[in-house]
């Protein structure tokens, strides 16, 4: 049971170490702490956007602003950390809030006024890409160094990248996901007319998601300016379609209702790894995207075998 | 005194709805009638298609509000503003359409929203399925595995799953919708134990099935429905069957059918089918259909009827045996061949597989035959509309205009629609999948007519119906099938309503040859 439910995650548990290796064979530092550090600090802002994506994509929707929402918290956090520990304190808190309200919004609009989730998160992408330009006109700003390095920098031999994201993992996702609450945004995206009918508050379950989405993007924004140490309007734009491409990866369809975080997770470091991979093989950077776009198409392929593979046209036709 | 409260002693009704109003854009679901369940009752709830029953269910679900009207529950008068709420009141219910999730488990499904939890709100899912085991045990449903995908189960598990998932919240009213339509007889013998049990309880279980016979000694009251309207409540051991379908339709019931002739076996009928094998749908299935014959399956829903119509007409791929048309072997695959071989589909659900919604009824009409008036790819509007007039006239469309979009027709007339782009083709042989549900009586009784007609000019039909009324007086023989299989023909005088019943409901323990004679 527990196997068929990681099954989806599978391709992404198998392609990762594969990738890890293909690297070490080009670069044999990255099998160590140093390394570690590189790849944890290189995939750890993708993965939390996965995560972002993956909470709408369970309800059946899809986040087109998880980027954009990146890109205004890493705009905010690197205006207005300053040196203190108060003003960073605060700047971190006021991001998460923005965030969490900002998906929340989305969720309620999604959720009540029964606009489809694609248009609704392409406005937002436009007014939260607005607002970082607002805040932060040109690329700069600055950050604390205990802030850089404590989410940058290594504990032993585990970087505390991966430390961020695990926490991230078992005090959000987790407590949440396997709550009634999170059972009932599985079961939205699953069946939202059995959602319905079995009693379950479906409106609360779509704004969770979205909210939770605005969160994980917030905290993929404040990881990306711990990061680059500095501030960039418009560095979020690449982080929805990548989330995209890694939550797909990561065996959760975008039909909803199904899928564990741990297949996202992973198939965000594989895609940020298959970069550097490509760079370290003399690849022009122009071929990484014609690469991940073929990737993409295998995986997807893969996984509608089944139902390609189905006697019944209308089903095929349905897939 | 009261003359209902003399009737029922002291007692006071659990459940009550009282002039219930719901009206859906221009039609009348409901029209102020009435329904009320006693402690210890089992209340069957009769009527024909489209009477309200299920509108009725859905308001004391929580999931329409009523127009007008009240719901008492133990007297005292209540509102639901969602399922959630009348879920909280005690009432659970099993609904026609199933209301579960594939992709959870058996388990995760009975106790969706009332799952038990622990530290910080984290399910128990040890609990949850030790709970759902005993409660399945409980049943007696034990052969179902609380770990196994509901995506997997079969259509009667599936409704199993959905009675054990109304009952995991304990309800003081259980309301079954038609959720028994693919349980074996076994399993509907067993069902009736358990809301025989529930009764004893002291609960109320409100009963809506077509199979009037089998609940008949399980019942104590029934109430009839028709065209909205409450008509007739009544203990169960005063109305017989005759009377109840009488009130159902509000006539005696004539046969409104005459008794069809049989059509002579040829040596090379229209359709013949030998050895079709649909992998675990069909297996191997032969059948033949002459000229000028119209031939019924029956059997409880979900035996593979469906899917014969689709495979004969080439929705499935690599399909298995041989199909000949007119005596020559046809190749079989993809819909194009089907309609080059001059098979006609009227599909199950016309809205998504039969019409383009919010196209014109024109360009609905003439979808199939568009090549024909077509050259070098674009249409010839002039012989389009003269194509498409002359189908409207023949089947009695009415619309105002044939640009109106086809949702803007009422369901009978979306339905000739499809009619009349199959005949446009030419097409032979036409197969009507339950090509009357949901359809008023008016309209039913000229679809009849139509299909009489397309038998008389020397066509071939496969009718599916869920109404076993119209196999009996539509088709001159009536195939049942069980799990993919034909498991007995009736025609002449061993064709009756209640022989499909039966063929339908105790083929699953006979022999095939037993059935067959």
């Amino acid at each position: 049971m527990i196997l068929t439910r990681y099954r989806p995650a599978l391709l992404a548990l198998i392609g990762l170490p594969l990738i890890i290796i293909l690297y070490w064979t080009q670069q044999p530092l990255i099998l160590s702490s140093f390394g570690a550090r590189i790849l944890a600090n290189q995939g750890t802002t993708l993965a939390l956007a996965a995560m972002a994506q993956m909470a709408v994509v369970l309800t059946r929707g899809v986040d087109l602003s998880v980027g954009a929402m990146v890109g205004l918290s890493n705009a905010i956090a690197a205006t207005y950390m300053g040196d203190s520990l108060t003003s960073a304190t605060l700047t971190i808190i006021a991001v998460l809030l923005i965030g969490t309200a900002a998906g929340a919004l989305n969720g309620v609009i999604v959720a009540v006024g029964r606009i489809q989730p694609i248009i609704v998160t392409l406005a937002s992408l436009y007014i939260y890409g607005g607002l970082a330009l607002l805040v932060l006109p040109e690329p700069g700003g600055s950050v604390p160094d205990w802030f850089a390095t404590g989410l940058t920098d290594s504990t032993g031999p585990v970087p505390n990248g991966l430390i961020f994201l695990l926490a991230v993992i078992f005090l959000v996702w987790l407590p949440i996901m396997s709550s009634r609450l999170g059972r009932s945004i599985y079961a939205v995206g699953d069946n939202e007319g059995a959602a319905y009918v079995s009693g379950l508050n479906v409106v609360r379950a779509k704004i969770v998601a979205y909210a939770m989405s605005g969160l994980l993007a917030a905290l993929a924004g404040l990881f990306l300016t711990a990061q680059t140490t500095s501030g960039d309007a418009t560095i979020g734009s690449g982080y929805t379609l990548n989330s995209v491409a890694a939550v797909v990866f990561g065996g959760v369809p975008l039909m909803g209702g199904r899928g564990v975080v741990l297949g996202p997770v992973l198939a965000a470091y594989f895609l940020s790894i298959i970069v550097s991979v490509l760079f370290a093989a003399g690849i022009s950077p122009f071929y990484q995207s014609v690469v991940q776009g073929g990737l993409l198409i295998i995986v997807l392929a893969a996984g509608s075998y089944r139902a390609l593979s189905s006697p019944n046209w209308l089903q095929v036709l349905r897939a | 005194m009261d003359a209902t409260y003399a009737q029922e002693g002291h007692r006071r009704p659990l459940l009550a709805a009282g002039g219930i109003v719901k009206r859906f854009g221009g039609t009348l679901a409901l029209d102020r009638a009435d329904l009320a369940c006693f402690p210890r009752e089992i209340h069957a709830l009769h009527g024909a298609n489209g009477a309200g029953k299920s509108t009725m269910v859905k308001i004391l679900s929580g999931i329409f509000a009523p127009d007008t009207g009240t719901i008492t529950l133990r007297g005292q008068p209540v509102s639901f503003a969602n399922p959630r709420e009348a879920a909280s009141h005690g009432i659970g219910t099993v609904f026609q359409e199933l209301s579960l999730f594939a992709h959870m488990t058996v388990a995760e499904n009975v106790m969706i929203g009332r799952e038990p939890t622990g530290l910080l709100g984290r399910i128990a899912s040890g609990k949850l399925r030790r709970d759902v085991q005993i409660l399945l045990e409980r049943l007696k449903i034990t052969h179902l595995d609380p770990d196994a995908m509901v995506a997997d189960l079969s259509l009667a598990d599936r409704q199993l799953v959905e009675i054990a998932k109304a009952l995991a919240g304990d309800p003081g009213v259980l309301i079954l919708d038609e959720g028994t339509s693919a349980l074996a007889p076994r399993e509907v013998d067993r069902l009736f134990a358990i809301l025989r049990h529930l009764r004893l309880e002291g609960r109320a279980v409100i009963f809506i099935s077509h199979r009037m016979a089998e609940a008949r000694e399980l019942v104590d009251r029934v109430t009839i429905f028709r065209n909205g309207q409450s008509v007739v409540t009544a203990p169960m051991q005063d109305l017989d069957d005759e009377a109840i379908v009488e009130h159902m339709l509000g006539r005696r019931v004539e046969q409104s059918f005459e008794r069809k002739a049989g059509v002579p076996p040829s040596v090379t009928p229209l359709l013949r089918a030998r050895g079709l094998t649909v992998a675990d749908r069909i297996k191997d299935l032969d059948l033949t259909l002459e000229a000028g014959e119209v031939v019924g399956l029956g059997g409880r829903e979900g035996q593979g009827q469906g899917d014969l119509l689709l495979a004969l007409f080439g929705a499935y791929r690599r399909l298995g045996g041989r199909i000949e048309c007119r005596g020559q072997p046809i190749r079989t695959g993809t819909p194009w061949r089907g309609k080059a071989a001059g098979i006609a589909l009227i599909p199950e659900d016309r809205k998504v597989q039969g019409l383009l919604q919010p196209m014109g009824i024109l360009p609905n009409l003439t979808l199939a035959t568009l090549p024909r008036f077509a050259r070098h790819g674009l249409i010839n509007r002039g012989q389009e509309d003269a194509l498409a007039g002359n189908l409207q006239d023949r089947l009695a469309i009415k619309a105002a205009s044939l640009r109106l979009p086809v949702r803007s027709l009422s369901g009978g007339n979306q339905q000739k629609v499809v009619l009349a782009k199959w005949l446009a083709t030419g097409a032979d042989i036409f197969l009507f999948y339950d090509p009357t549900r949901g359809i008023d009586v008016g309209t039913k009784q000229s679809f009849y007519r139509l299909i009489e007609e397309l038998a008389a000019t020397g066509k071939a039909v496969l009718l599916y119906s869920t109404e076993t009324a119209e196999l009996v007086g539509l088709c001159h023989r009536v195939l049942v099938m069980n799990d993919g299989r034909i498991t007995a023909e009736l025609k002449g005088d061993g064709l009756s309503e209640a022989a499909i019943i039966q063929a339908g409901a105790s083929a699953g323990v006979a022999s095939p040859e037993r059935a067959l004679h």
